[in-house]
C-alpha cells in the first residue's frame, strides 16, 4: 500500500518535472545533446573496453582472454608490479604529505612557502619527467652513477621497480599533498590547543586529535595516489626497466601485437580499483561530519615545538631539495651537449622540427578542449543546478566519473569506438580534442556547481522579475557570475590536456603527435637532451599559464 | 593586601605582534576563588592576554605566577589552567565522556578513579546521563558544559573562559551566567573570563578590567567601574554616559559646576581642586525628570526600550541624555515637549585627559 503510493507520486513528481523541463525547449535540448555526448564518449567506450575483455564484437563471447591473463605469469606479473609500485608509492606519499603540512599549515615563514611551492611543482611537468631527471642522475650513464662507477667500481642504475616507484611518489605527490594540506588547514585550531590545555604534548597532540581528525582527508588523498599509481602508464615505459606493468603493457598490447581483447582485459583490472574508489569516494566519503566550527578570534595552530619541529624539517627539506633537484637536473640537461658526459652549454636539443610542430599541435588541441571543457561545464552546471533534469545525478555521476577513468582505459574504448564505422575518428585532431574534453569536464561541472551554490537564485529571479526571459537571464547574469568557474575550467583543462598522455597515445596518427607523447618516445629511445629540451619548454608553457592565472585573479579581485 | 603574596599575578605583560601592541604593561593581582573580567572593544588584547596566561602566547616582557610558583616557561600542557574555547572545541571525534576523559587518560589516572573523577565532573555541570552522546547531537548550551566538564575533571587552578557565552542565545546566556557563578561559589573556583558584553561582566564579576589598545584603563569592582570610570573610555565603554566639561567654582559656600551652557549646584567634592577644568560623568539615569527642577530643556529624540524610556533633552544647545523608568507604561512624553530636570548633587568627576 504505501510503496504503491510513494510510486505514484513518485511518478507523478518525474511527469511534472518532465513538463518543466520541456517548458524551455532550448535549455532541455541542451540538455539531451549533453546526455547523449556524455554516454558517447565517457560511458561507452569504458562498456566497450568491459565487452571486448570477453571477446564480444570480434568473435562471440569468451572467457578465453581472462584464462590468458592468469595463465601468463607475465600479465600477473604486470598487475603485481603495479599493485605492490602504487601501494608503495601512496604510502610514502601520504607519509611525505603529512609531514610538509604538518609544517606549513602551522608557519607563514619563507621556508614554509618554499616547501609548499616546491611540494606543488610537478603539477606543471609531463607526468613522467620524474623518470626522465631520475635517468639523468641515477641511469646507466648516470651523473650519480658515472661517480661511484669511477670512485668504487659500484655497478648501478635506477632501472625497474625501484625507479618506477620513485617517479611515481613524485609525480603523484602534489594530489595527495593538496588534499591532506586542506583537511589539515580546515580543522579549527581550538581543537589542537584544548588538548594542550587538557595535558597532551604536541607529539600526543598530532596523534591523538590532529591525525584522527585529518583522517578523512588522508584516506581521500591515499585513494587518489593509489588509483592514479596504479594507472601510472608512462613511468613504467621510460625507467620500468625489464619490469612490466599493467598499464603499460596494454598499450604494448594495441600498439605492437594490435591484441585488443587482451588489453581490454588488463584495462577491466585497471578500471575496477578505480571504480571502486570512486564509488567509495562518492557515497561513502562524502559527509564525515567531523566538520568543526570556523570564526573563532584569534586562533591559530601552535607553531610546532622543537622535537617535533626537527624530525619533520628534516624530511620536508630532503624530499623538496630532492623534487627541487629533479627539475634542475632536467633544466640541465636541456642546455648541456650529454649530460654527465659532454658538459658544455648549447641550444642544439632545441632545433627539433619534430618538437616544434608537436608542441603547436598540443597548444592548439589543448586549447581547444580547454574552451570546450569550460563551456560545456559551465552550462553543464548552471543546467544541473537550477533546473529540474531527469537523470540528474545520473549525469552528475557519468560526468565526474570521466576524471576517475584511468586514461589507459578510455584511449582502448576510444579505439574501439571510433576506429571503424560509423565514426572513422581515429588520427583525427577532433578525436584527440573530444578525449581531452571528456575526460575533464567533471573539473568545470564541479567549479560551476559549487559557484552556483554560492549565488543566489533570487539574483536570476530578479531578473526574471526585471522582463527578462530565461535565455536572456542565462546569458546576463548567470554567464558573467559564472566566468571565474569558466577560467578554473578552461586552466585547468588546458594545463592537464598540455601534459595528458596516457589516454592521446591511442589516437595519435603521424601528423597529429602531441609534445608529450613526443617527450616520452624520445625518453623512450634515451634522447635525454631532446626529451629534457622539450620538457623545459612545456614546463615553461604551463608555468605561464598559472602566472597569467593569477594575474587575472589580482586584476579582478575574483578568486579562481 | 599589598606586599601580600597573590594567588595569580600577572606583573608587567607585554606581548607584540609585528607592528601592534597587542599587550601592554599589563599587571594584575588575583585571588584565589575571584572572578576576573576582561572588557575592552574588539581587538583590544583580550583574547591575547587570556592565552598568554594558558601558555598559547610566550609574553615578550614580564612575569606571571601562579601558586607563588612562575609559570613563564611552562608550555600550554604543563600549566595548572583550563581553558575553555569560543567554539568549545569539543573533539568530534570522542563522545562526551572521551572528551572529558582525555585529559585524566593523559595524566595517566586509573580507570576507577577516571570514572568517578568523570561522573563528579558531568554532575557539575548538570550532564549527567550525557556520557555516550557525540558532541554534534548536543545543543549549544550543553556543548559548552561539556567544555567546562572537561576543564574542571582536571581540577585546574585557573579557569579561563574566552568568550564562553557568545554563541548562545540570550535567556541560555542568562542562565549558563547564573551555572558558572554556581560553580565558582561551590568549588571556589579563581575564573577569567573574558567577554565584549560589558553588562554580562558586570553582573558576573567579582572585579573587572577594561582594556584599550593592550592597555589596562581600570581594574575594580563592577559597581566602581560603572559609578566612577576612571577616565572617558571607561565611562562611555560601559553604560552610557553624559560628559559635561567645565570646571567647579565656590561661591558663598556653595559649589557649583560650570560648563559652558548652563550650571549646576553640587555637593562639595572632597579632593577635587576647583577651578581646574573636569569632566563631570553622569548617567542617565540619575537625571530626574521633575516638575521642580531647575532646567527646563526641550526633548529631540525618544527612544523607548521596554522597562525605560531614553529621553535626549536639548538644553543650551547641549544634548542630554536621561532615562527615565517606565514604571507606570509607556514613557510621557513626546517630541518636542519640554521637560524639566534636575542634574544628582554628587556626579563623578575625572580629569580632563592631556
Ligand atoms: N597571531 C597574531 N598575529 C598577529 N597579530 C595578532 C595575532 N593575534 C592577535 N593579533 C592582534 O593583536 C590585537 C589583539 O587581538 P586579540 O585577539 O587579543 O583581541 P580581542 O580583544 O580578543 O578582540 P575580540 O573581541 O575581537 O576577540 C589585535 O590587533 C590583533 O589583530
Ligand atoms: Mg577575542
Amino acid at each position: 500500500m504505501t510503496t504503491e503510493t510513494t510510486r505514484t507520486t513518485k511518478s507523478k513528481k518525474l511527469v511534472s518535472e518532465f513538463r518543466q523541463f520541456l517548458s524551455e525547449p532550448w535549455f532541455a535540448i541542451l540538455t539531451t545533446i549533453l546526455a547523449a555526448a556524455i554516454l558517447l564518449f565517457i560511458v561507452i567506450p569504458v562498456f566497450a573496453v568491459f565487452f571486448k575483455s570477453f571477446g564480444i564484437g570480434s568473435g562471440g563471447f569468451t572467457f578465453e582472454y581472462y584464462k590468458e591473463f592468469f595463465a601468463r605469469s607475465y600479465y600477473l606479473n604486470s598487475l603485481l608490479n603495479s599493485l605492490g609500485a602504487a601501494i608503495i608509492s601512496t604510502i610514502v606519499v601520504v607519509l611525505l604529505s603529512v609531514s610538509i603540512s604538518l609544517y606549513v599549515t602551522r608557519s607563514t615563514s619563507f621556508l614554509s612557502k618554499f616547501y609548499r611551492g616546491a611540494a606543488l611543482l610537478p603539477l606543471v611537468a609531463p607526468p613522467f619527467i620524474f623518470s626522465l631527471s631520475l635517468i639523468i642522475l641515477l641511469g646507466r650513464n648516470g651523473v650519480v652513477t658515472s661517480l661511484l662507477n669511477d670512485a668504487f667500481g659500484l655497478e648501478f642504475s635506477i632501472y625497474g621497480f625501484w625507479g618506477v616507484v620513485l617517479a611515481q611518489i613524485l609525480g603523484y605527490f602534489p594530489i595527495g599533498y593538496m588534499l591532506v594540506e586542506s583537511t589539515m588547514r580546515n580543522m579549527s585550531p581550538s581543537l589542537e590547543n584544548a588538548s594542550r590545555d587538557l595535558g597532551a604534548n604536541q607529539s600526543k597532540t598530532l596523534r591523538k586529535i590532529t591525525l584522527p581528525l585529518s583522517q578523512s582527508g588522508i584516506t581521500k588523498a591515499g585513494l587518489l595516489v593509489f588509483v592514479m599509481a596504479l594507472a601510472d602508464f608512462s613511468n613504467p615505459l621510460i625507467i620500468g626497466g625489464g619490469e612490466t606493468f599493467i598499464a603499460a603493457e596494454a598499450y604494448l598490447l594495441v600498439v605492437g601485437q594490435q591484441n585488443l581483447e587482451q588489453a581490454a582485459v588488463l584495462g577491466v583490472f585497471l578500471i575496477i580499483p578505480s571504480l571502486i574508489v570512486f564509488i567509495f569516494q562518492t557515497y561513502v566519503m562524502k559527509d564525515s561530519g567531523l566538520e568543526t566550527i570556523s570564526g573563532e578570534s584569534g586562533a591559530s595552530n601552535a607553531p610546532l615545538t622543537k622535537r617535533v619541529k626537527s624530525v619533520v624539517m628534516t624530511i620536508n627539506t630532503l624530499f623538496v631539495s630532492f623534487i627541487v633537484l629533479m627539475f634542475i637536473m632536467v633544466v640541465l640537461g636541456a642546455f648541456v651537449k650529454i649530460i654527465g658526459i659532454d658538459n658544455s652549454f648549447t641550444l642544439e636539443h632545441f632545433q627539433s622540427r619534430n618538437g616544434w610542430d608537436s608542441l603547436y599541435t598540443s597548444i592548439i588541441v589543448s586549447f581547444l578542449a580547454a574552451i570546450l571543457a569550460a563551456t560545456i561545464g559551465m552550462l553543464q552546471g548552471y543546467l544541473f543546478a537550477r533546473k529540474p533534469i531527469p537523470g540528474k545525478k545520473a549525469l552528475e555521476f557519468l560526468t565526474l566519473f570521466g576524471l576517475a577513468v584511468p586514461g589507459t582505459v578510455m584511449g582502448i574504448g576510444y579505439v574501439l569506438i571510433f576506429n571503424g564505422s560509423p565514426f572513422f575518428l581515429t588520427g583525427t585532431v577532433l578525436l584527440i580534442v573530444l578525449n581531452m574534453t571528456f575526460r575533464k569536464i567533471g573539473v568545470g561541472l564541479e567549479a560551476s556547481i559549487s559557484k552556483m551554490h554560492q549565488i543566489d537564485s533570487s539574483m536570476e529571479e530578479a531578473s526574471n522579475d526585471l522582463g527578462a526571459g530565461p535565455y536572456r537571464t542565462f546569458g546576463k547574469v548567470v554567464v558573467p557570475l559564472l566566468s571565474p568557474a569558466f577560467i578554473a575550467g578552461f586552466v585547468y583543462t588546458f594545463m592537464t590536456a598540455m601534459v595528458s598522455i596516457s589516454s592521446v597515445i591511442f589516437l595519435i596518427a603521424p601528423g597529429t603527435n602531441l609534445a608529450a607523447v613526443h617527450i616520452l618516445n624520445l625518453a623512450e629511445q634515451a634522447q635525454i637532451g631532446m626529451a629534457s629540451a622539450m620538457s623545459f619548454v612545456l614546463i615553461v608553457i604551463v608555468l605561464s599559464c598559472m602566472g597569467l592565472l593569477k594575474y587575472i585573479e589580482k586584476k579582478t579581485g575574483v578568486s579562481i | 593586601m599589598s606586599g601580600q603574596e597573590q594567588f595569580l599575578q600577572l606583573s608587567h605583560l607585554y606581548k607584540f605582534f609585528d607592528d601592534v601592541t597587542a599587550v601592554n604593561d599589563i599587571s594584575i593581582d588575583i585571588e584565589q576563588g575571584e572572578l576576573i573580567s576582561f572588557i575592552g572593544p574588539s581587538g583590544c588584547g583580550k583574547t591575547t592576554l587570556l592565552r598568554m596566561i594558558g601558555g598559547f602566547h610566550n609574553q615578550d616582557k614580564g612575569s606571571i605566577t601562579l601558586d607563588n610558583q612562575s609559570i613563564d616557561h611552562l608550555p600550554p600542557e604543563n600549566r595548572p589552567t583550563g581553558m575553555v574555547f569560543q567554539n568549545y572545541a569539543l573533539f568530534p571525534h570522542m563522545s562526551v565522556y572521551k572528551n572529558v576523559e582525555y585529559g585524566l587518560k593523559i595524566e595517566k589516572v586509573p580507570k576507577q578513579e577516571r570514572d568517578s573523577r568523570i561522573k563528579e565532573a558531568l554532575k557539575q555541570v548538570q550532564l549527567e546521563g550525557y556520557e555516550n552522546r557525540q558532541p554534534s547531537e548536543l545543543s549549544g548550551g550543553q556543548q559548552q558544559r561539556v567544555a567546562i566538564a572537561r576543564c574542571l575533571v582536571l581540577k585546574p587552578k585557573v579557569l579561563l573562559l574566552d568568550e564562553p557565552l557568545s554563541n548562545l542565545d540570550a535567556n541560555l546566556r542568562m542562565i549558563m551566567r547564573e551555572e558558572i557563578r554556581r560553580l565558582k561559589d561551590e568549588l571556589n573556583l579563581t575564573i577569567i573570563f573574558v567577554t565584549h558584553d560589558q553588562e554580562e561582566a558586570l553582573s558576573i564579576s567579582d572585579r573587572v578590567i577594561v582594556l584599550k589598545d593592550g592597555t589596562a584603563q581600570q581594574l575594580d569592582r563592577p559597581d566602581n567601574i560603572y559609578n566612577e570610570p576612571s577616565n572617558e573610555f571607561v565611562a562611555n565603554f560601559v553604560g552610557h554616559a553624559n560628559i559635561l566639561e567645565g570646571k567647579i567654582t565656590i561661591e558663598n559656600e556653595q559649589s557649583n559646576f560650570v560648563t559652558p551652557s548652563f550650571q549646576f549646584r553640587i555637593a562639595h567634592p572632597n579632593n577635587i581642586d576647583h577651578d581646574q577644568q573636569l569632566k563631570a560623568v553622569i548617567r542617565p539615569e540619575k537625571i530626574k525628570i521633575d516638575p521642580n527642577g531647575n532646567f527646563e530643556g526641550i526633548v529631540n529624540r525618544i527612544i523607548y526600550n521596554g522597562n525605560f524610556t531614553r529621553y535626549f533633552v536639548l538644553i543650551n544647545d547641549t544634548e542630554i541624555i536621561v532615562d527615565d523608568f517606565n514604571a507606570h507604561g509607556l514613557g510621557e512624553y513626546k517630541r518636542n515637549d519640554s521637560i524639566t530636570i534636575s542634574f544628582p548633587e554628587n556626579p563623578h568627576f575625572i580629569h580632563k585627559e592631556v
